[in-house]
């Protein structure tokens, strides 16, 4: 089979504009990264348009371009459950986290969640256990985050008719030096720079597809009234679509309060220059984000339609939603703008989850053991190469372990971190022993479910895969948030040993 | 506002692990509540009028929203101008309407919601808690 790339030269021409975009973006951010503060948080100087979309992009993998039009085609209008939080979850950051976290940095050096967690709790044992969260999660998604690179990039490059079983070994590696370069030499001044440019790229290619699937579907009403037709496409419209109420439940809960758990966006409110630029931040990051979402909703409708109407032949494997109806119904330039979309989707996750974990490495874990690393800046720098390897090798040899992970991350960091930030950050009898209760809770929990739900029978109505994340996840958030309530109501512990600036910003 | 808050979570709790419940109503009431809920905690030392219509709004719009599609379940598909209903009440009353609403109470209660007034106004001596034992 002949490689995409060649067989489309507009489609290579903009795939390789944006890739040499990034790169350039890394080599000149690598000038401006000079220290520690630089690298993890980018020296705290960045304003709200490049948070907003830094933040969005982070936020959003290569899941919502390819997984999400396939799994809605799966299961219908029920996987709108995930995406429609994005009405309240930008501003549900900005009131309660956002403000806090900005202001605790101006106490200490905060430049990641464990040192914000730290500052609040004091506390070495909740210090840890966030610290264990994060790099559960971190792996998990980057694991997930660099297989779909991979995938993505033997697609495109066709390394499976030249190297065999070796391609995906050979095309990660390819999406891992690019990831590796601007990361490793541009810290998070790169990261925020080319989330801004792969932001742009996102919007502008998920605004341009759904135009395209109005186009191709004959609107909203043409897709609607030929998936109705559709005896295959029973169930479709159901309010809950094809999976049980408490699926489509836990979805909206999960994705709708797990989002305070979510170290990849909350650790880019610490970049923000001034707290004033936060009053435009739900709009701008909540806009950027229900117009990105357009392609999942989009592509999620036309396909079934267009299969409906039998002008699409029925998907094998319905993660190939995206790609059938790019190369099947949309012009070569565009077809490209969406893949350097889903790209750049795929990349900047990777990207903010390999500066979260190797500050984890570099800072946390040594400072937790009582030997803090003076040169943070390269010691940051040999850690993300270290962490992106060790993803990288366990996506290889393991990959149904990391798909595992990367289903259930979300669900992991969201149980364990979202009570005790959320919670811990706006009451301040809050402490250390129900922060450090909560996130134990949240992450034996969702593990403890994820596994048993994965060994029993498949329940009717939905994949193991689907009831699997979505009520373990939910289970475990709900417990962690119970637990923290409970654990406070009946400790001993009292605001008053809380030093006076730090109970002043959590009270308000 | 915790208390309520831990309440909340309780039940949603019990809601997901009572495989057998039926209640579907009250389980989705329960979760609208839980974002309002934690937006009010947060802002509890400051509240507004404002804050709180606004938040009453958006628990009211999340659990009408849930009211809807539970209605709809089991009736047939109805539609709106040849949209399915389910999808004009999942994008418009779940999603975009929440995200206007949230957007604007944010705006006009900027200022005084939060915790703190701005940060050059209120910049504590650098390494003050640092010194009391942290990690």
């Amino acid at each position: 089979m002949m490689p995409l790339l060649l067989e489309q030269p507009w489609l290579t021409a903009v795939l390789a504009l944006s890739l040499v975009t990034v790169l350039a973006i890394g080599l000149w951010s690598g000038g401006r990264t000079r220290t520690a503060k630089d690298f993890f948080v980018a020296g705290r100087s960045v304003g709200l348009w490049v948070i907003a979309m830094a933040t969005m992009t982070a936020a959003f993998s290569g899941f919502v371009f390819l997984g999400g039009p396939g799994l809605t085609y799966r299961i219908g209008v029920a996987s709108l459950f995930i995406i429609v939080p994005v009405g309240f979850t930008s501003g549900l950051l900005c009131w309660i986290l956002a403000k806090r976290l900005m202001l605790l940095a101006d106490l200490e050096e905060v430049f990641t969640i464990p040192d914000a967690l730290s500052c609040r709790f004091n506390s070495r044992l909740t210090t840890a256990l966030g610290s264990l969260a994060i790099l559960v999660g971190t792996i998990g998604y980057l694991g997930a985050q660099l297989l779909a690179l991979g995938i993505l990039f033997e697609s495109l490059l066709g390394t499976r008719h030249l190297f065999g079983e070796w391609s995906l070994l050979v095309s990660m590696s390819i999406g891992l030096v690019i990831l590796l370069f601007y990361s490793v030499i541009g810290g998070m001044v790169a990261g925020v720079y080319t989330d801004l440019v792969q932001g742009a790229v996102m919007l502008v290619g998920s605004l341009l597809v759904f135009g395209q699937t109005l186009r191709v579907g004959g609107g909203i009403q043409g897709m609607a009234s030929s998936i109705m037709a559709s005896d295959g496409m029973a169930g479709f419209f159901e309010p809950f679509g094809r999976v049980p109420f408490s699926v489509a439940l836990g979805f909206f809960f999960v994705f709708g309060v797990g989002v305070l758990g979510q170290p990849q966006m909350i650790h880019k409110f610490l970049m923000l220059k001034r707290v004033d630029q936060l009053k435009w931040m739900p709009l701008v990051l909540g806009g950027s984000q229900a117009v990105c979402l357009l392609i999942w909703v989009g592509i999620g409708l036309v396909v079934p339609a267009l299969v409906a109407a039998g002008r699409m032949a029925p998907l094998e494997n319905p993660d190939g939603a995206t790609l059938q109806f790019l190369l099947g119904f949309v012009p070569e330039a565009l077809a490209g703008v969406v893949i350097a979309a889903a790209l750049a989707a795929i990349m900047s996750t990777a990207d903010s989850f390999l500066n979260i974990g190797a500050a984890v490495l570099v800072r946390d874990v040594p400072r937790l053991l009582g030997r803090p690393v003076r040169r943070q800046l390269a010691a940051g720098r040999v850690a993300t190469v270290i962490l992106a390897l060790f993803a990288a090798s366990l996506a290889l040899g393991y990959g149904d372990l990391i798909a595992l992970l990367g289903t259930f991350a979300f669900g992991t960091l969201a149980a364990a971190l979202a009570p005790a930030l959320a919670v811990g950050m706006s009451w301040s009898r809050v402490g250390p022993m129900a922060a450090s209760a909560s996130i134990a809770t949240g992450l034996v929990v969702n593990l403890g479910l994820e596994i048993w739900t994965r060994v029993q029978t498949v329940p009717e109505g939905a994949s193991g895969a689907l009831h699997g994340f979505a009520i373990p996840s939910a289970v475990a958030l709900a417990a962690s948030f119970s637990v923290l309530g409970l654990v406070t109501w009946w400790g001993e512990e009292r605001a008053e040993a809380l030093p006076d600036a730090v109970r002043e910003i959590v009270e308000g | 506002m915790a208390g309520l808050l831990t309440v909340t979570s309780l039940l949603i709790l019990v809601g997901f692990l009572w495989a057998g419940s039926s209640n579907w109503l009250a389980q989705a009431l329960l979760v609208s509540a839980m974002p309002v809920l934690l937006i009010l905690l947060s802002c509890a030392a400051s509240p507004f009028r404002l804050l709180l219509i606004g938040m009453t709004v958006l628990w009211i719009l999340l659990g009408s929203s849930w009211a809807a599609l539970i209605w709809l379940d089991g009736v047939g598909v109805r539609t709106l101008g040849g949209v399915p209903l389910v999808l004009w009440i999942l994008i418009l009353g779940l999603g975009l309407l929440p995200l206007v609403l949230v957007s604007w109470v944010y705006v006009a209660t900027f200022r005084s919601s939060g915790p703190g007034p701005i940060r050059s106004e209120q910049t504590p001596s650098p390494g003050s808690h640092s010194e009391s034992g942290g990690p």
